[in-house]
């Protein structure tokens, strides 16, 4: 993999959505990690989930945004058109991000269990580098995954469920 | 109050399985789960239809969803570690150590062929 261009890109798009008012909370893997104690308790993730609020012009707010960081999009069934984004605001479809480096950030619009103001209203607003960052509160991070049960979801749980009792796990991969 | 299906609960009181029920709806099992999370709503007439199937009325496929705070693992003791790790990160902590191991993980992974 080549060196990112951006140093943190997940911290620009942060950045450039705080800018903007993007309105968005983290969530998935990547949220969970910010509640780590230490760097030995994160779990691998290829990707930054982001939870945006639904509405039509937060998404192309925050699309215009990572356009600008040279991220393209696409949906599960291929590139996006700028005048799709109506339908797949609609049909509450995931966006994904790239970038040339492969730096991926996945942009939710639904998420098991919870709707988007369910998750922001007690979003916990941490710093990186000074910036801060919406993150989604950890119960609800880990209860959406129960809510989800995918074996990947249920698999986590019981590592993390090892994590809260200090036994060791052998499991962190992706 | 929060209402939601029992579906899974009365397949299996039946001696029947929630993946029996959807292939025979022509839906997916995780269709119907959603509905018993209360994720999803089950109209009238799929209640109906999955009520014919295992031969009781729609009224039994529905509950009163428990109510009081969300639980994520099924000891008190995990819920509430689990709960102190989160009141521990108070609002304006400094996580940049995060994103380094983010992107070293990234790094990591993408390197292997």
């Amino acid at each position: 993999m080549k060196r990112p261009s951006i140093p943190d890109p997940y911290l620009a798009v942060i950045r450039a959505f705080n800018r903007v008012g993007v309105q968005y909370v983290v969530i998935g893997m990547a949220g969970i990690n910010y509640y780590a104690r230490q760097p030995s308790e994160a779990f691998a993730t290829m990707d930054y989930d982001l939870f945006l609020k639904p509405t039509l012009t937060n998404v192309q707010k925050a699309l215009r945004q990572l356009r600008r960081l040279e991220f393209s999009f696409g949906t599960s069934v291929g590139a996006v058109e700028e005048r799709e984004l109506r339908t797949v605001v609609r049909k509450r479809q995931t966006l994904v991000a790239t970038t040339p480096d492969g730096i991926m950030v996945e942009l939710l619009l639904a998420v098991s269990g919870y709707t988007f103001e369910e998750l922001a209203k007690d979003a916990a607003t941490l710093t990186v580098q000074d910036t801060p960052v919406r993150v989604g509160q950890l119960t609800k991070l880990l209860r959406s995954k129960r809510l989800a049960g995918r074996p990947k979801d249920r698999q986590f749980l019981k590592c993390y469920e090892a994590l809260l009792e200090e036994r060791p796990t052998a499991q962190k991969s992706p | 109050m929060t209402i939601r299906t029992c579906i899974r609960r009365a397949a299996w009181e039946r001696g029947r399985t929630v993946s029996e029920v959807a292939r025979r709806l022509g839906l997916y099992r995780s269709n119907l789960s959603a509905m018993d999370a209360g994720r999803r709503t089950a109209s009238l007439r799929t209640l109906s239809r999955i009520a014919a199937i295992l031969g009781c009325s729609p009224g039994e496929l529905i509950e009163r969803a428990p109510d009081g705070p969300p639980t994520v693992f099924r000891t008190k003791a995990l819920n509430a570690k689990l709960a102190a790790r989160e009141a521990a990160l108070v609002d304006g902590t400094d996580r940049s150590w995060v994103h380094a191991v983010l992107l070293a993980w990234q790094r990591h992974y993408r390197a292997r062929p």
